[in-house]
C-alpha cells in the first residue's frame, strides 16, 4: 500500500487526538501510532510557560531550536491536551525583536536618564547598576532599593532573589507580580487555615457533583481544567454547573445555573448562602463543633489608596484591617441572618429563585461541590473577605478536603504557588509560609543561611502598589524588575507607575526577553534567557512541583534571571552593604562578597558540576562551577521539610511529571487536612487544620461593603478588565506568535448592543474610554465571546497599544494589597 | 512616552514555500447533539471528522489548511457551532506542500 506523508501525518494527528481524548483509535491509523518518526527530533518534557494549570508538554528540539510541542500524554494534569497557547508554545522564544544584549540609556558615551538605549557589555551594565545600588544603599539604607519579581520566576530564581534582597541588601522591598493576582487568595488561606494553598487537587474534577465558578472564566483562562470539568458534566449527566460573573462569557455555555450579579455583591451572595444553610438546618454540626472557630473581622477597612485619600480618611479601621475577635456560632448566625434572600437579591440583582437554587447546591449533604475562583474574587477590594466567605460555606457544611468537596483557588501564573508563595518572594514573607515580622522565623532563616542574628530586616517592605508610589515619591531610587511587565499590568499607570520610572532620582533596571513597555520605560534593559533556555522548576495551583532541563541555549548575550542575580551579587562586599554592628557578629564575613556569603556558603555550592545531566546543557552550573540549581533547591527545601511543606529530593523531580507537596516518605499528598490522606493529621482526629495552633479553621463574620468607585452621572459605566484565551497576561509572548496574534489582534470594548445603540455606536466604531485618571482609544464589539449586561463593559489588557491600565483605579484590598482590576467608573464617547 | 509597536516583529513560518498545516482537535458537545454537529463539521472547508464517540461526548476533527490563518479561522468557526462547548487542540504540524506529496512506504 502506498501512503503519502500527508495521509500518514493526518492519520497520526487523528490517533494522537483520540488517545488524548480517551477514544478508541480509528482502525486505519491504529498501527501508525508506533510508527517511527523519521524527523530526527529530540523530545523532552517541560511544564507549559503560561498559566497556573501546570500542563506538561513534550518539547521537540532540532539543531538547537525548539521546533514543536504537544501535550504530554503521561501528564496527570493535561493528559495529552493543550490549549491554543500551549499549542504554539514552540514559537514564544523566536520573536524577531528578541533582546540579545544589555541596553543602557546613554548620551555622549555615558549613562544618561534622557539618553537613547545603547548596546553595552554585561560588565558595563553591571558596573553602572552596582554603582547606583551602592550609592542608594549608602544614602538611604536598605529602604532605598527594591525589586519587583514574578510568579513566572523559576523556584530557584525567586529563592536567589529573596536571598539577595532580604539577606544581602537587608531590605524587604521585594514583591512579585503575583501580588496582582494571588495575594487575596493567600490572605484568605492564612486567615481561615493558617497555611497557604488549596487542600484539594485536580482529582476533585472527576469526583464532584456540582461546580460553582465564583468569578472565573475557566473556559478561556484555564481551558484544560475546563475540559476536565466539561468531561465530568457531559459524562455524568446529573452533574450541575453554576457560573457566577458580572458579565456573560464562554463558561456560561455549560452553565445549568447562569448568574450575573452586580459588581461587589458576591459578598452579599456568600453571606446569604451561609444564612440559608443555617436557616435550613444544613449545618454539619459535628464537623463545625470539632474543627472550626468563629470570628468577627474588622469592617470599614478602607480601600488601600494613598492615606490622604478621602476614602481612607473616612475608614474607621484603616489602621487594623486584618483584626478580628472570637464570637460564638449564635453570634455568627445572627450576623448573617441579615442576608436573607430578599436583601441578597436586592444588592446583587440576581433573582431570588436563582439564589435559592445556588444555596441548595451547597446545603444538600448529598451533593459534592467544587467551588472555583480566580481574579473575579481575588482582584477585589474585599478579596480576602470573599475568599473567607467561600471557605465559610464549605466549612459550615463540612464539604472540604474530600474527593469532590473542594474550595479550589485557581492560579494565573505558572509558579505563583511554587515561587511567589512557597519561596515567599513577598515583602512580608520568608520561605514556607514564614514571615519577616516573626522573630523565630527570622532566626530560622538566618540559621539555614549561616548569617548573623539580626541580618533579616523585621520591617515589612513595600508591596507592588506601594513600590510604584515610593518610586514616584523618590523614596525608592534603585529598582530591579524581573520577569514581568508592570508598566502594562499595574493599575493607574499614568499617575502611579510611569512617573516613578521616569523620576530623575531613580535608576530602573528591567530584565526581559522582549522590549516590553516596562523595558522601554527603564534606564537599563538586561536581556533574559526564557523557559527551556535554562533549567527550571515551577509549582502549579494543586501544589505540584515540576522540573525541566535546559533544552536549548539562549540567543546572543541573553542570560537567565538566576545568572543575573548571582553574578550581580559578586559586585558587593559585605562591608559595603551591612552596618558595622552586624559585621561585628561575624567579622570573618567583612571582606567577602555577597556572592561568597549567599551562594558559596557550603549549601548552595554543595553539589558538584558532575551531578548535572549528561544529556542537557546547564549554562549557570558551568558558569559558577557547581550545580547551583540543586544547591539552591536543597537549601530552600530545608525551610519546609517537617513543617507541612515537604518537598522531595531534587533529582526525583527530573524523573516525575511533578509531585504534590507535602511529599512525605516519598509519597505525594492529594487532599490535605483529612486523616488517611494527609500524613500530618493526628491519628483519630478525622480532620485537622494544623495551620492553626488548635487545629481549627476560622469561619468569619464579614459584611457586604460597597466598592471604592461606582458609576455615577459623569462616569456612568462599570469597567472590568481581564484576559482572553489567545493571549497570556500582557501579551509579551503571545502577541509575538503569528497564529495567536491573528486570532485576537487588538483589544476591543465588549458592550451590550442596547448600550451601544443608545450611545449611537456601531460595531467597530472607534471610541474613547475615560476615567478620572486616564483614557484610551479602542473599538466597540457588540458580539462575540463576552456579553456584558447593560451598564458594564469589558476590555482585555493584553494589548500594549491600548493600555487600559491608564484608566483603572489603584484601589487595593487593604488586607492583601491586591489591586481591584474589575471595578471602576468610566465614560465612553465616540473618538 | 512613546512605545514602539512590537506586533510588527513577529516570528515567521517557513519562508518561500507553500505550506500545509495539519492539526487535530477534540470537540466536546452534549451526546444528543454529537451526530448533528459532526455532520456540520464534515461540510466545512478544510475539516474532516475522524472519530465520534457519543457516550464520551467527543468528536475528533482533523484540519488540513493551506495557511495558519485559514486554520485559525476554522478553529474559531468550530467554537461557534451551536452546541459546541469546548475545542481543544492536540497536534499541529506544518510542512511544505512539496514534501507532503512524497510516499513513505
Amino acid at each position: 500500500m502506498s501512503l503519502s506523508r500527508r495521509q500518514f501525518i493526518k492519520a497520526q494527528a487523528a490517533s494522537i487526538a483520540a488517545t488524548a481524548g480517551g477514544l478508541s483509535l480509528p482502525a486505519a491509523s491504529a498501527n501508525l501510532i508506533t510508527a517511527t518518526d523519521e524527523t530526527s527530533l529530540t523530545w523532552s518534557k517541560a511544564p507549559c510557560r503560561f498559566c497556573g494549570t501546570g500542563c506538561s508538554v513534550n518539547v521537540a528540539t532540532k539543531e538547537g531550536r525548539v521546533v514543536a510541542t504537544h501535550g504530554d500524554i503521561k501528564s496527570q494534569v493535561n493528559r495529552g491536551l493543550n490549549c491554543v497557547k500551549g499549542y504554539f508554545l514552540s514559537k514564544i522564544m523566536y520573536g524577531n525583536d528578541r533582546l540579545t544584549t544589555p541596553l543602557l540609556r546613554m548620551k555622549n558615551g555615558v549613562y544618561d536618564k534622557e539618553g537613547d538605549f545603547t548596546s553595552v557589555s554585561w560588565d558595563t551594565a553591571f558596573d553602572v547598576m552596582a554603582e547606583k545600588f551602592k550609592k542608594t544603599l549608602k544614602e538611604k539604607g536598605p529602604d532605598g532599593v527594591g525589586m519587583f519579581g514574578s510568579g513566572q520566576w523559576t523556584v530557584w530564581e525567586g529563592y536567589a532573589a529573596v536571598k539577595l534582597m532580604k539577606a544581602g541588601f537587608r531590605t524587604n522591598n521585594i514583591d512579585p507580580n503575583a501580588r496582582h493576582c494571588m495575594a487575596s487568595a493567600v490572605g484568605g488561606f492564612m486567615r481561615t487555615f493558617g497555611i497557604d494553598e488549596p487542600m484539594g487537587c485536580y482529582d476533585d474534577f472527576e469526583h464532584a457533583d456540582a461546580f460553582v465558578l465564583w468569578g472565573s472564566n475557566m473556559a478561556e483562562m484555564h481551558p484544560i481544567l475546563w475540559t476536565r470539568l466539561t468531561d465530568r458534566r457531559l459524562s455524568a449527566p446529573e452533574t450541575q454547573v453554576c457560573v457566577l460573573s458580572t458579565y456573560e462569557h464562554r463558561s456560561f455555555e455549560l452553565a445549568d445555573l447562569p448568574i450575573i450579579f452586580t459588581p461587589q455583591s458576591d459578598l452579599a451572595i456568600g453571606n446569604f448562602i451561609a444564612n440559608y444553610i443555617i436557616q435550613n438546618n444544613a449545618v454539619n454540626t459535628e464537623f463545625v463543633n470539632k474543627h472550626t472557630n468563629f470570628r468577627k473581622g474588622n469592617a470599614d477597612i478602607g480601600y488601600g489608596l494613598r492615606p490622604e485619600h478621602p476614602l481612607e480618611q473616612k475608614a474607621k479601621n484603616s489602621d487594623n484591617v486584618g483584626g478580628s475577635k472570637p464570637i460564638s456560632f449564635e453570634e455568627y448566625a445572627k450576623f448573617v441572618s441579615e442576608y436573607d434572600v430578599k436583601k441578597a437579591s436586592e444588592i446583587s440583582g440576581v433573582s431570588e429563585d436563582k439564589l435559592i437554587k445556588l444555596a441548595k447546591i451547597y446545603a444538600d449533604p448529598k451533593i459534592k461541590v467544587m467551588s472555583l475562583w480566580t481574579m473575579g474574587v481575588n482582584q477585589h477590594t474585599r478579596g480576602v473577605w470573599m475568599n473567607n466567605l467561600i471557605y465559610n460555606i464549605h466549612l459550615l457544611t463540612g464539604k472540604i478536603s474530600e474527593p469532590g468537596n473542594s474550595p479550589f483557588s485557581l492560579t494565573g501564573q505558572p509558579s505563583a504557588c511554587g515561587t511567589a508563595r512557597e519561596v515567599g518572594t513577598f515583602s512580608h514573607r520568608l520561605p514556607a509560609d514564614m514571615v519577616v515580622k516573626n522573630p523565630k522565623h527570622r532566626a530560622y532563616a538566618e540559621k539555614i543561611w549561616k548569617l548573623p542574628e539580626g541580618t533579616v530586616n523585621p520591617k515589612v517592605g513595600a508591596h507592588a502598589v506601594l513600590q510604584n508610589r515610593k518610586l514616584k515619591d523618590g523614596e525608592i531610587n534603585a529598582y530591579w524588575v524581573q520577569c514581568n511587565n508592570n508598566i502594562q499590568a499595574a493599575a493607574n499607570i499614568n499617575e502611579e507607575a510611569l512617573p516613578g520610572y521616569r523620576n530623575p532620582d531613580n535608576f530602573i533596571v528591567v530584565s526581559d526577553a522582549y522590549p516590553t513597555v516596562t523595558a522601554q520605560a527603564a534606564d537599563l534593559i538586561l536581556p533574559t534567557a526564557m523557559w527551556v533556555e535554562k533549567e527550571g522548576a515551577y509549582g502549579n495551583a494543586e501544589r505540584r512541583t515540576q522540573f525541566w532541563h535546559q533544552l536549548v541555549d539562549a540567543p546572543g548575550e541573553a542570560k537567565s534571571d538566576l545568572w543575573q542575580l548571582v553574578e550581580f551579587s559578586k559586585r558587593f562586599k559585605i562591608s559595603e552593604v551591612w552596618p558595622a554592628e552586624l559585621i561585628a557578629k561575624k567579622p570573618e564575613y567583612k571582606d567577602l562578597s555577597l556572592y561568597e556569603v549567599l551562594f558559596k556558603n557550603g549549601n548552595v555550592d554543595k553539589f558538584p558540576l558532575e551531578q548535572t545531566s549528561k544529556d542537557y546543557n546547564n549554562f549557570e552550573a558551568k558558569e559558577f562551577g557547581f550545580y547551583i540549581q540543586k544547591g539552591l533547591f536543597e537549601e530552600y527545601a530545608q525551610f519546609g521539610r517537617g513543617h507541612g511543606h515537604d518537598l522531595a529530593d531534587f533529582d526525583r523531580y527530573h524523573e516525575e511529571r511533578g509531585l504534590r507537596w507535602p511529599v512525605v516518605d516519598g509519597k505525594e499528598t492529594l487532599w490535605r487536612f483529612r486523616e488517611g490522606s494527609d500524613p500530618y493529621v493526628t491519628k483519630g482526629k478525622g480532620f485537622e487544620f494544623y495551620g492553626k495552633p488548635d487545629g481549627r479553621a476560622n469561619i468569619f463574620a464579614l459584611p457586604y461593603e460597597p466598592p471604592a468607585e461606582s458609576p455615577d452621572e459623569d462616569y456612568p459605566f462599570w469597567l472590568s478588565t481581564g484576559r482572553v484565551l489567545e493571549h497570556w497576561h500582557s501579551g509579551s509572548m503571545t502577541q509575538r506568535v503569528p497564529e495567536l496574534y491573528k486570532a485576537f489582534p487588538d483589544a476591543v470594548c465588549f458592550m451590550h448592543p442596547k448600550d451601544a445603540k443608545e450611545k449611537g455606536f456601531r460595531r467597530g466604531d472607534k471610541v474613547r474610554i475615560a476615567s478620572r485618571r486616564g483614557e484610551i482609544i479602542t473599538r466597540i464589539e457588540t458580539r462575540g465571546r463576552n456579553k456584558p449586561p447593560q451598564g458594564l463593559v469589558f476590555v482585555p489588557w493584553f494589548d500594549a497599544r491600548q493600555l487600559i491600565n491608564k484608566v483603572t483605579l489603584d484601589a487595593t484590598d487593604p488586607i492583601s494589597k491586591q489591586t481591584d482590576y474589575k471595578k471602576c467608573a468610566i465614560k465612553i464617547e465616540k473618538a | 512616552m512613546q512605545f514602539y509597536n512590537h506586533t510588527q516583529n513577529q516570528t515567521h513560518n517557513i519562508k518561500g514555500l507553500k505550506e500545509t498545516h495539519i492539526s487535530s482537535v477534540i470537540v466536546q458537545a452534549p451526546p444528543p447533539l454529537i451526530a448533528e454537529i459532526a455532520a456540520t463539521i464534515d461540510r466545512m472547508e478544510y475539516l474532516e471528522v475522524a472519530v465520534t464517540d457519543i457516550p464520551l461526548a467527543k468528536i475528533i476533527v482533523v484540519i488540513e489548511a493551506p495557511s495558519s490563518r485559514a486554520m485559525s479561522e476554522q478553529l474559531e468557526a468550530l467554537k461557534t457551532i451551536d452546541g459546541v462547548i469546548n475545542v481543544n487542540m492536540v497536534y499541529h504540524h506544518v510542512e511544505s506542500d512539496q514534501s507532503l506529496k512524497e510516499d513513505i512506504k
